[in-house]
């Protein structure tokens, strides 16, 4: 029998109900995953991935690869695949063409090859040079809405790896490198690592991804958490161009310097656009998600839930989305079950709420069970949220939230979910906030990246595609007549008018 | 460097303006669904540049006076049907794709899910390999491999890291859904490029190419023969390369 039975087998389960009337007081040891220690997290997700690899098989790799967007490249290869083989035989062998010439069909057939060959050389060449481009342009701020200044991508990121590998191998320290950022790298890479006194591929790729990478981007949100939640007045620029923080370097030991960001002006124009204590609350909100606020008409004030939801569109705002985008809450430890049940709650703390004119509402939330009709908890919507925090449209307090700045909103909001909310964190902070919210943010701005990248390389590549039509049209009659020239000289032939046969002559 | 930081900024301006305007949704969008945009994207893109193909290959398929002329009509005709039948027929193909076949690879293949067409509460696909169950039989199977490292664990932790392990590795983890959607292009792909473009396409285009291309051909041979000074009237006299009817005057 094994360990994991012998266990289960023993295992008496306890009502647990006592402990959800009483949970705000009480801390409940969850047991899962975040209480183990990290190595034994390791061992267990490695351990797991390792048989799931195994069981699917190669083709995963394959499909990983394929899904891993790099503009256009793949699907151009499968495209020029498929033209050099099928085309050309479905040309030729097509039963339904009876009026059309062998040679016929053979000319129109050889065009394909030749188109595929140079519309992939020519694709690739200008998908290549967009993505590097795309890259430069994300990675140093220069596109404002997609800013990977706060998380590098890992292409980017490959050419200061590269520059610093090659500095470290001419000074013949290739090896103490890599052994800096080997913390994470596999057991079995790891054993393997070394061939002939030379560190083998596989091994310097996952250095770079299991730790030179990961470091950066902890760099990266470690500063930006800092400067963008710590008061402007205080963040400097020092001679060197390394920004400081009452005196502290905050770049020291940084692997790659931000870009556009190493001026006093620049830094300047960059905290006054996006510093928490800068930035006004309802340009976070209106970023991010769709809605609208208005003011009090006519003096007169609105209490209906259900009006005040369908004015200010937050009915259409998931609670669990803004907690996560906010940085309030991670979105591992965000408990829709217990959503529910902290609206219940609330709604037991407060007196004659709008909830509880509802009616159906607020009964069908304290008769929910637990692991029924969990789907639909995903419409706990943000104006709900709000209205039982007591920030209404009708009390003023939604439109103050609004103008606040960022870094006072997020400090009430945090106040008021204290000990309210489980798994909440009670001693969250205004920079552990911060940092969720940033890990968010650039998160969202890597997805973003990507298909924008792959929307501006299909309008590149139409010009392309224009420049390799015109390629092939000049190149293909050449082609052939060089190399095919049987199917274009015997249709001369045949269309040279024949002599008249002469008959008779001197015998 | 300045030279190129003053270039790349109003090119980056650009860039953000057509990011907040004309893709906004669509980025947003593709955000929150990734496998269901990753095959729509691949098609916008074989679309996209079958377009430009068709106008500019039939255009300089007519102009092109190196193509032998008894084949120019026949090259020119087949662009141009190619490009009818590809447009048509990958939009229509992937369209279908993704109502009926997307469902079943994901749900079966992969994550052992229930999806449309399956009986409710018997799920035959629960050995896939990354369904729930199949990671529950994997956690259990790694903590009893290791034992000595999971010595201080109960039977409520092994049920929670379970559940963390699921939400990590399972359908919902971002393993699987790469795997997916490389799954959903490989089979759009061989969908819409393959079958359509490369196999259907050209099993009749050729033929209607073929019948186009000798309505054309005809065409411009009645033209050639009215105007051909072989068979000018009497009183129609070539004159400086020009037919000149005499009988008008």
């Amino acid at each position: 029998m094994s360990r994991v039975n012998q266990i289960q087998q023993n295992y008496q389960p306890v009502s647990n109900q006592t402990a959800m009337k009483n949970y705000a007081s009480k801390q409940i040891f969850r047991g899962g995953l975040d209480s183990l220690p990290k190595d034994t997290q390791k061992i267990l997700l490695n351990g797991v991935e390792a048989k799931i690899d195994k069981r699917i098989g190669k083709s995963g790799k394959f499909l990983k690869w394929i899904a891993d967007t790099k503009g256009e490249i793949q699907t151009q290869s499968i495209t020029a695949v498929f033209t050099t083989t099928l085309a050309p035989l479905m040309i030729v062998a097509n039963p339904f063409t009876k009026n059309k010439t062998k040679e016929d069909k053979e000319y129109l057939a050889l065009r394909q090859p030749l188109s595929a060959a140079v519309s992939l050389s020519g694709g690739l060449a200008m998908t290549l040079a967009i993505n590097h481009f795309m890259e430069t342009m994300y990675n140093e701020g220069h596109v404002g809405s997609i800013d990977l200044r706060l998380e590098p991508s890992k292409d980017y990121s490959k050419r200061y790896f590269k520059k610093a590998y090659k500095e470290a191998k001419k000074n013949g320290k290739a090896n103490e490198f890599l052994a800096k950022y080997d913390g994470d790298v596999k057991a079995d890479i790891k054993a393997n690592a070394y061939k002939n006194g030379h560190p083998s591929k596989k091994y310097v790729k996952e250095c770079f991804k299991t730790g030179y990478l990961k470091k950066m981007k902890d760099q990266r949100i470690d500063l930006f958490t800092q400067i963008l939640s710590e008061k402007p007045e205080n963040v400097k620029m020092d001679s060197s161009k390394n920004i400081v923080i009452g005196g502290k370097n905050l770049q020291e030991n940084h692997l790659a310097k931000v870009k556009n960001l190493d001026s006093p002006d620049a830094l300047i124009e960059y905290l006054n656009k996006n510093s928490f204590h800068r930035r006004n609350f309802g340009d976070f909100m209106a970023e991010r998600f769709k809605f609208e606020f208005y003011g009090a008409k006519d003096g007169a004030l609105k209490g209906n839930l259900k009006e005040e939801m369908a004015e200010t569109k937050l009915s259409k705002v998931k609670a669990t989305d803004f907690l996560i985008q906010t940085g309030l809450m991670e979105e591992d430890k965000i408990d829709k079950n217990e959503l529910i049940k902290t609206l219940s709650i609330f709604q037991q703390e407060r007196n004659k709420s709008p909830m509880e004119k509802q009616g159906k509402l607020a009964s069908r939330i304290t008769e929910m069970k637990v692991g029924e009709e969990i789907g639909k908890a995903d419409s706990i919507s943000l104006g709900q949220f709000f209205h039982q925090l007591g920030i209404k449209q009708s009390n003023g307090e939604l439109q103050k939230l609004m103008k606040m700045k960022t870094a006072d909103a997020l400090l009430l909001l945090n106040g008021k979910l204290k000990g309210k909310l489980k798994g909440y964190d009670d001693k969250a902070d205004l920079k552990s906030i911060a940092k969720n919210q940033l890990k968010n943010t650039a998160k969202r701005v890597a997805s973003y990246s990507d298909k924008h990248k792959f929307f501006i390389g299909i309008f590149f590549n139409l010009f392309t595609t224009a420049v390799t039509c015109t390629i092939l049209n000049w190149a293909y009659p050449r082609f052939v007549e060089a190399f095919f020239p049987n199917l274009v000289k015997n249709k001369k032939a045949a269309k040279q008018p024949q002599a008249p046969k002469q008959e008779g002559g001197n015998k | 460097m300045t030279k190129i930081s003053s270039i790349r900024k109003p090119i980056g301006k650009a860039f953000d303006y057509t990011a907040k305007n004309w893709f906004a949704k669509s980025l947003e969008k593709a955000r929150l669904e990734p496998v269901k945009y990753a095959g729509r994207t691949m098609v916008l893109s074989f679309i996209t540049k079958d377009l430009i193909n068709t106008c500019i290959y039939t255009y300089q398929s007519f102009n092109n006076k190196k193509i032998p002329e008894e084949k120019r009509n026949f090259v020119a005709a087949n662009d141009l049907v190619l490009g009818f039948f590809n447009f048509g027929g990958q939009l229509g193909s992937y369209a279908l794709f993704e109502t009926l076949a997307v469902p079943v690879l994901q749900g079966k293949k992969f994550t052992g899910q229930l999806k449309i067409g399956d009986t409710p509460g018997v799920n035959k696909y629960s050995n896939a390999p990354m369904s729930p169950d199949t990671i529950r039989k994997f956690t259990h199977e790694v903590i009893n491999e290791h034992s000595d490292v999971f010595k201080n664990i109960n039977a409520e932790s092994i049920k929670n890291i379970s559940a963390d392990m699921v939400k990590k590795m399972g359908p919902n983890g971002s393993k699987c859904k790469d795997i997916i959607a490389g799954l959903t292009i490989v089979t759009g792909a061989l969908c819409t490029t393959a079958l359509v473009k490369r196999t259907i396409s050209p099993l009749f285009s050729t033929p209607i190419a073929g019948w186009l291309s000798n309505k054309w051909d005809k065409k411009a041979a009645t033209d050639n023969t009215k105007q051909s000074p072989l068979n000018a009237e009497p009183s129609q006299v070539l004159y400086k390369g020009k037919i000149q009817d005499k009988s008008k005057k």
